[in-house]
């Protein structure tokens, strides 16, 4: 009887017990959360202002990674220069690629920027599988979502309802928004960027991305390039420059010097990574919002 | 004989390509091929007492090779080029390279909770010992480091493993047993391994500041080959680290600070003992430009005789992208009856292919 009563309560704790899930990036983090509600307990590594491509692999995150029941990450060598020791030092090898608690999101999405020539480090910090900032598509974050519930419910069965009823709300809310989003906004708007993370963003909604102010990709802006970034700038009529909110606004506000009317806009690309924005939807509007105020 | 075995390396590596090509097709492919990274360094010095070691120099190269060997293992390997230094009389003179296995080593990634290591490996002993001198903090190994462990980092052959201690921080413990074979440290013994264990912790006192601490120990007893006389060889370091990185702003700014503490002696057919500290501080400036500072003192608890030490140095860096950087570096060193030696150093550090994370 003792025995019946152990199990029983083993059981309703098993049950209870929420799954320990890290994401390399905010954004993800968010769509765990969506999609796994009070059944999941979710950090990420990397916050909302901080630029992903280069987070320091502390000896910490491999200790909350022993821990983890899933980790979620973005892949096309985003995470490259850090998370594989992370992984390593957990000692969790469910962890490691290709294991049952591991899933990377760029294997659901369809890729932009994705190359099969020769590339090498002099055209700079270039990603050959294919530009990995898919989050900031809304489209390509129902794919995103869709994976992220097929792996919470292979991983907690008992749940698989719940999971998939939260999808179906996440994905019936993004479409409603995208057709929100894009009657908001023109087509066809011209901008500059400083780096290429809104890429998805702008392919999504038709926007132009004239330039960007790295003269390659992860070298910071010269002297030079900024001068052929103004003559574009002013030859294009273009009203926007977003500088992504890990990188500081100096060098777009030298711009302003020379096109007086150009609007600088310190853009968040991450959740977190501004006052407001506390899941995806939010960071989504954002984006619009400064959109708008270009026009 | 270093043109020989660089000859013999470059061999190795090319009948290594052709046999992995060969391999390919049974292998599916070159998604199989392990990573390989090459680090280069190169370094100019101009020094008021070693005028024989000035100039331009290959200061060191290092090929690192890894891989997935199966489920259950993973290799690594490090190839390293150095100066070799001969003795002529009483002093040491730099003629041609050494080239030597840094580390070559197999760990398990299948066991969970811990890490079975096996081959040669840096000793995980003190802060700086495991860490390749591309990534050293200055452009020399501090005077700490050469003067109790030696010219180069104490790397042998062993058997180790890691575990994650069940507390609620990151806390590791290490444990190597090793084959002693270091003329500075060890008598020569066959048959007596030493023992390394190494206790690491971290805390995240915020997003933005971590707190790093480190004891660790190396124990050696034998009787030296031949002799009736016990031998003992006994060293202690104790570390601590404090790193500023915010999580807003923190491409463009940055604080370290870390000292460390190391004790060595030995007794018995050798009878050695002197302690010392270093202390470095990092600053970050801007998104490629840091400037670093730092003082050691070694002479605690020495043996007659020992001169005291004193070190000062600084350092710009200036650096392109992760994969390259250009340092400058003044130092001066104080050896107590000696004349100060005054040491103006500039060093370009490149890395090619695939290069894994550096340690925190």
């Amino acid at each position: 009887m003792r025995a019946l009563i152990f199990c029983i309560f083993l059981f309703q704790t098993t049950a209870f017990a929420k799954l320990n899930v890290l994401t390399t990036t905010s954004n993800l983090k968010s769509i765990v959360e969506l999609i796994g509600g009070n059944k999941v307990k979710v950090e990420s590594f990397a916050k909302g202002s901080q630029d992903p491509h280069y987070l320091q692999a502390k000896p910490s995150y491999s200790f909350k990674a022993s821990k983890a029941d899933l980790l979620v990450s973005i892949g096309l060598s985003l995470e490259d220069a850090w998370l594989p020791l992370i992984v390593r030092g957990s000692r969790n090898p469910k962890l490691r690629i290709g294991e049952s608690a591991r899933l990377v999101t760029s294997e659901f999405v369809d890729l932009l920027e994705a190359t099969n020539k020769q590339v090498s480090r002099a055209e700079g910090d270039v990603h050959s599988e294919g530009n990995p900032h898919y989050m900031l598509s809304p489209r390509r974050s129902i794919l995103v979502a869709k994976a992220v519930t097929d792996k919470l419910s292979s991983l907690d069965k008992v749940n698989k309802k719940y999971y998939v009823n939260n999808f179906n709300e996440f994905k019936k809310k993004m479409i409603e928004s995208i057709l929100k989003w894009r009657g908001l906004i023109k087509r066809n708007i011209k901008v500059i960027t400083y780096h290429k993370t809104l890429t998805y963003f702008y392919n999504d909604f038709d926007i132009l991305n004239v330039d960007v102010l790295e003269p390659k990709p992860g070298v910071p802006p010269t002297a030079f390039h900024i001068m052929k970034v103004i003559k574009k700038i002013k030859l294009n009529k273009i009203k926007n420059v977003l500088v992504e909110n890990y990188f500081a606004s100096t060098i777009a506000n030298r711009i302003k010097i020379e096109v007086k009317n150009i609007k600088i806009s310190n853009v968040a690309v991450a959740v977190g990574g501004k006052k407001g924005i506390n899941n995806i939807f939010d960071l989504y509007d954002s984006i619009i919002q400064e959109l708008r105020e270009s026009e | 004989m270093s043109k020989l075995s660089l000859l013999s390396v470059i061999a190795i590596l090319c009948s290594v390509s052709t046999h992995a090509q060969s391999l390919s097709s049974t292998s599916r492919g070159s998604k199989f091929n392990p990573a390989i990274g090459l680090n280069t360094l190169f370094k100019y010095t101009n020094s008021s007492k070693t005028p024989d070691e000035d100039g331009l120099k290959l200061q060191g190269v290092e090929l690192q090779i890894s891989s997935d060997v199966d489920a259950y293992f993973r290799a690594e390997a490090t190839i390293g080029i150095h100066s070799k230094h001969e003795e002529e009389g009483s002093e040491e003179h730099a003629h041609g390279y050494d080239v030597e296995p840094e580390e070559v080593f197999v760990e398990t990634i299948s066991l969970p909770h811990i890490t079975i290591k096996a081959g040669k490996s840096f000793v995980n002993f003190a802060k700086y010992n495991a860490v390749h001198t591309h990534a050293q903090p200055f452009i020399s190994k501090s005077q700490l480091q050469t003067r109790m462990i030696g010219e180069e980092s104490l790397s042998q052959v062993g058997i180790g493993a890691s575990f994650l201690a069940p507390l609620s921080w990151f806390s590791e413990v290490s444990i190597q047993a090793f084959q002693p074979e270091n003329d500075d440290l060890f008598v020569d013994s066959h048959h007596s391994p030493a023992i390394a264990v190494k206790w690491k912790n971290l805390w995240e006192l915020s997003d933005n500041l971590t707190l790093e601490s480190g004891l660790s120990t190396i124990k050696f007893h034998a009787h030296a080959h031949g002799s009736d006389v016990e031998d003992e060889t006994s060293l202690l370091g104790a570390d601590l680290t404090l790193k500023w990185k915010p999580i807003t702003g923190g491409k463009y700014n940055s604080f370290v600070w870390s000292s460390e503490f190391i004790s060595k002696e030995r007794s018995g057919t050798v009878i050695a003992k002197n302690s010392g500290v270093t202390t470095f501080s990092r600053l970050q400036l801007s998104q490629r430009l840091f400037a670093q500072a730092q003082y050691e003192f070694i002479g605690f608890n020495k043996s007659e005789g020992e001169a005291d030490v004193n070190s000062y140095a600084a350092l710009i860096a200036f650096n392109p992208t992760e994969f390259s950087s250009l340092r400058a570096q003044y130092e001066q060193t104080h050896v107590s009856n000696s004349a100060v030696d005054k040491k103006i150093s500039l060093q370009l550090n490149v890395s090619i292919g695939a290069h894994p994370a550096h340690q925190y």
